[in-house]
Parts: structure tokens; C-alpha cells; sequence
């Protein structure tokens, strides 16, 4: 039981870096950024690089994929999704085939066949009965913070305040003198780096290889469906939600069955409450 | 007197339709102005076109400062403030925050703007960390108004201020905008359908009919005619009541 709660608390903190990352682009874009799970699998594999194949300690190796997600956040934004502003279906379409380019070319930079990574901090950690490897532990303490940081940039800066003022209402937002362009190029930079991050945990939780962006993407559009798009705080909880109930699928009936909870609770979700628990608009 | 702001010969066009059509008018520093006209007259368009939010032709200017040239998000930052139509407030954050959203481009004035704001609209204060869409929509007009206050502007667009507000609501928010124009000294250009409210505070009206300025002159010119007495005071009223 205790170990249910405490695995199913750690991964769900986890979740809720996938999630955020992704929903923080659609509260201020309004669009869904299909080439989320490439970000993940980009952080994975530039700290794969910088850690187990150059050898650069692993804490700036962390950061060198978080600043390489930003980079690459950015970019898609501006050369992708910039462009077509305005057609939602044609983001989503031009990042869905982003994400099976960016597949490609991973397949043949780094061969197509998985790789194993050594965890962040080896070892177990052990509460009471219950017991976490130290990797995921740490793995949701660095969410954790990132999100806290995330919270206290918003709702105390200028710049974070601006972030949340365009998500709500462009038009107050621009004649209150904020450049919608700065705050997008912002949160994609944010969502990058969120989403590299997690990558490297996720990579570690599991294994690095060039399918790896297919889960993330699922597990956050989940979480966002579930807790309503677009909307932080129902991430945060759905992250939670899933997270349990995935722990509770695995440990108590199959480990098989880890993705299939997952599909269930979206379909539910959608028939009964398609807004999700704190959503203001639908898909 | 310098003049404020300045509109020569503004068209809008959306899509087909010609909204505004070929309007001038000036205001001159330290007025309370009013354009009055029915729905879909083409005020809130008229507003929109001075922050760059529309595409429009003619001649805009505020303090000889030629507006096209310039990005909607930096027009704020000259000194002209817009609390449009409904708002448009942030209404996931509580009041404090969208005033201190109103101050993103003048920072240094925080403090000094909060004090006008508060003091201005104390219930505003006493509900400072109520959030915004719980609100009642008096408290959002003035939250709205107190929103462009926060950027320390010379020059202020209000549309349609009472839309939707009780009498008495209406009294207060007369009451504030008068203050600030006579007080502070900021000039204030007022879109209206609502012409007892207009004429009461401004000295100098423009009727907007089907994008077209088909009257203008001094509220108490304008007063004496029956034509607009007739076709606007009969339609204020109504308006005035709607939730
Ligand atoms: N974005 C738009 N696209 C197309 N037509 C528009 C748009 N905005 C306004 N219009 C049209 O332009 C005309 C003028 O609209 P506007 O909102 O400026 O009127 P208004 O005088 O502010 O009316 P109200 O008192 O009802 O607010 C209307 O016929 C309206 O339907
Ligand atoms: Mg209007």
C-alpha cells in the first residue's frame, strides 16, 4: 500500500513536468504542439550524449539538454508554427510530421536500437516499508522545483504575469502593452526545456530510443484532457490522477497494462466531461 | 490648446463591409470628448483602429506622433490607455494582478497608480484579491478603467462604460472619469450609445451613424435638438437596463 502511494506520488510528479510543459503552449497558443514527445527525446539523447559519450559530469549535462530544448523550442516556434498562426489544424498537422522527421533523423544519427542509461543518482531510497530508486526520486524532486519555479514566475513577474495575461485574453493583454510575440517565444522556450528534462528522466526511468516521443505525448495529452486543456492547476491534479492510477494498474494487475489505464481514463473523460475537470474549452 | 489626439479621414473595411468611412475628428488636451451612435455605428472599431488592432487608412496622431508607425503593444507606453468594450480583464487573475498587468509598461509609477486606482474605486481595494470573473460587472467596469489607469496615460478611450450598469453604478463611474479629467488633467475620448451619460460629462460630441459623423458640436448645441433627443435618449434608457 505505502509503496503504491509513495511510487504512484513520485511518478505523478514526474507526470505533471510532461504535462505542464505541454499545456503552457496550448493555454497561450491555443494550439497543441504534437512535436512535445521530440522535445523529451531531444533531452534525452543530448544528455545521453554529453554524460555517457563525451563524459561531462551529469548535472551539467542535465542542464546542456534543458538549454538545448529551450533552443530547439524556439525554433520550432519560429519556423514552424509562427508561420502558420492562425490555422490550428495546420500546427498540429506540421508538428505531428515534425515529430516522425525528428524521428528519422535520430534513427540515423544515433542507429535506431535502444539505449541504455545510466541512472541520475544510483541506489534505492527507502520510507518506511516502501522503497523508490533514488533516480525517480530525484527525477520528481527537479519537477517539483521546476513547476514551483514556474508558479512564482507567473504570479510575481512582470514577464509572468504577461504569460498568464495573453493566455486569458490577448486583446487586454496588448493593449496593456505586452508583445504577444515575446510572451510566445517565452513559453516555448519554457516548454522546450520542461520537455528536455523530462526527457532525461524519462529516458533514464525506462530506455533511450527513437520511438520514445509516441509515450510523453500520450501521457500528456492525457493529463491535459483529464485535467482540461489549457488549464495548469488541472494538470497538476490529472498528472497526479493518472500517475496513480498507472501505479495502481501496474503493481496490482500487469505491468503490461501500463498504457492501456492511461487510454481508458481519456476516453471516459471525454465522453463524461469533455471540458475535463477544470477545462474552459474543448479540443 | 495642443491637440491629443487627432483622426483624419479613417476608413476600416472588414472584408466587404466598410465599418468606418472616412471619419476625422480631433481632441484637443485636457477635453472629455464623446462619439455617441447606435449598435454597430462603428465606435469600438474607431478605438480599435488608434491601437492598430484593425486594418484601417487615414491619418492617426496623438501629440503629433503619427500612431501607425507604431506596434499596438507599444501605444500604451506614448501615453494613451483603452479600456474597451467589456473589458477584456483577465479573468482567471484576481483584481491586484490585473492592475499590475495594466503597469507593465510603467513600472515606476506602481505605487502612485495603485493609491489612484484604490482610492478612486475603494471597493475595488476591499476585493483586491478576488478574482475577476466572480466579479459583478460594475466592479469590472472599474476594475477596467482602473486597469488603463495603471499605465500613467495622458490620453484615455473608454467604450461604452455603462453598458449593462445600474443608474447609480453609472453615477460613479461619471463621477471618477470626471475627477480624473478635471483633477489629474487626463483627456478622456468616450464612445457611447448611451447619450445622457455622454452629454452630461462631455463638452463636445460626435454622432457615429453607419461608420459615417453625421452631427457634431458642444452638449449643449447638441441638446437643444430634437433629433437626437428623440432617436437617443429612448434607446440610452434601454440599453442602460440589459444585464
Ligand atoms: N472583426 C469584425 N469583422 C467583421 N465585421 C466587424 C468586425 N468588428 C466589427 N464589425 C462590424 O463593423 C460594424 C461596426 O462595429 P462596432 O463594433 O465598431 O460598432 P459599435 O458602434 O461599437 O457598436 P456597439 O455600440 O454595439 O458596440 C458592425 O456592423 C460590425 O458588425
Ligand atoms: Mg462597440
Amino acid at each position: 500500500m505505502l509503496q503504491i502511494l509513495v511510487q504512484g506520488l513520485v511518478l505523478s510528479g514526474f507526470y505533471a513536468l510532461i504535462a505542464v510543459g505541454f499545456t503552457l503552449i496550448f493555454s497561450v497558443g491555443r494550439v497543441l504542439n504534437l512535436a512535445y514527445g521530440s522535445f523529451l527525446m531531444l533531452g534525452g539523447y543530448i544528455y545521453y550524449q554529453g554524460a555517457q559519450v563525451v563524459g561531462l559530469p551529469k548535472f551539467p549535462s542535465l542542464i546542456i539538454a534543458g538549454i538545448a530544448g529551450a533552443v530547439f523550442g524556439m525554433l520550432v516556434y519560429r519556423i514552424l508554427v509562427k508561420r502558420l498562426s492562425g490555422n490550428v489544424v495546420a500546427v498540429e498537422i506540421a508538428t505531428l510530421i515534425l515529430a516522425v522527421v525528428v524521428q528519422a533523423a535520430v534513427v540515423l544519427v544515433f542507429s535506431p536500437s535502444p539505449k541504455s542509461m545510466w541512472p541520475l543518482v544510483p541506489g534505492v531510497l527507502r520510507i518506511g516499508d516502501a522503497s523508490v530508486t533514488y533516480n525517480i526520486f530525484i527525477a520528481a524532486v527537479v519537477s517539483w522545483i521546476l513547476l514551483g519555479g514556474l508558479f512564482l514566475f507567473t504570479g510575481m513577474t512582470h514577464m509572468g504575469r504577461a504569460i498568464r495575461a495573453v493566455s486569458m485574453d490577448s486583446k487586454g493583454a496588448v493593449i496593456s502593452g505586452i508583445d504577444p510575440e515575446r510572451v510566445n517565444i517565452l513559453t516555448w522556450a519554457i516548454s522546450g526545456t520542461f520537455g528536455a528534462i523530462a526527457g532525461v528522466f524519462l529516458a533514464t526511468y525506462t530506455q533511450l530510443d527513437p520511438n520514445m516521443w509516441v509515450t510523453p505525448l500520450i501521457i500528456a495529452v492525457a493529463v491535459v484532457i483529464v485535467g482540461g486543456i489549457g488549464s495548469i492547476l488541472g494538470s497538476l491534479v490529472a498528472a497526479h490522477i493518472i500517475g496513480m492510477l498507472e501505479t495502481i494498474t501496474t503493481s496490482l494487475i500487469a505491468a503490461e497494462l501500463r498504457g492501456v489505464a492511461t487510454m481508458l481514463i481519456i476516453i471516459a473523460v471525454l465522453l463524461v466531461a469533455p471540458k475535463g475537470l477544470f477545462g474552459k474549452s474543448e479540443l | 490648446m495642443s491637440i491629443s489626439l487627432s483622426i483624419e479621414n479613417l476608413e476600416v473595411v472588414y472584408g466587404k463591409a466598410r465599418s468606418v468611412n472616412g471619419i476625422s475628428l480631433s481632441v484637443e488636451t485636457g477635453q472629455i470628448i464623446a462619439i455617441i451612435g447606435p449598435v454597430g455605428a462603428g465606435k469600438s472599431t474607431v478605438f480599435d483602429a488608434v491601437f492598430g488592432l484593425n486594418e484601417s487608412t487615414g491619418k492617426i496622431e496623438f501629440e503629433g506622433q503619427d500612431l501607425r508607425k507604431i506596434p499596438p503593444q507599444k501605444i500604451v507606453e506614448l501615453g494613451v490607455a483603452y479600456a474597451p468594450e467589456r473589458g477584456n480583464l483577465f479573468t482567471q487573475m484576481n483584481v491586484h494582478d490585473n492592475l499590475l498587468t495594466g503597469a507593465y509598461r510603467a513600472r515606476k509609477d506602481i505605487k502612485k497608480n495603485l493609491e489612484l486606482v484604490y482610492d478612486l474605486f475603494p471597493i475595488l481595494k476591499d476585493r483586491k484579491t478576488q478574482e475577476t470573473a466572480t466579479q459583478s460587472g460594475g466592479e469590472r467596469q472599474m476594475l477596467s478603467l482602473g486597469r488603463a489607469l495603471m499605465s500613467s496615460p495622458r490620453l484615455l478611450l473608454v467604450d461604452e462604460p455603462t453598458i449593462g450598469l445600474s443608474p447609480k453604478v453609472c453615477l460613479s463611474i461619471a463621477e471618477a472619469l470626471g475627477k480624473l479629467n478635471k483633477q489629474h488633467g487626463l483627456t478622456i475620448l468616450i464612445a457611447e450609445q448611451n447619450a445622457n451619460f455622454a452629454l452630461s460629462l462631455a463638452e463636445y460630441i460626435y454622432l457615429l451613424e453607419i461608420g459615417r459623423i453625421t452631427r457634431h458640436g458642444t452638449s449643449a448645441e447638441l441638446l437643444k435638438e430634437d433629433v437626437i433627443r428623440k432617436s437617443y435618449f429612448g434607446n440610452s434608457n434601454e440599453s442602460g437596463d440589459k444585464a
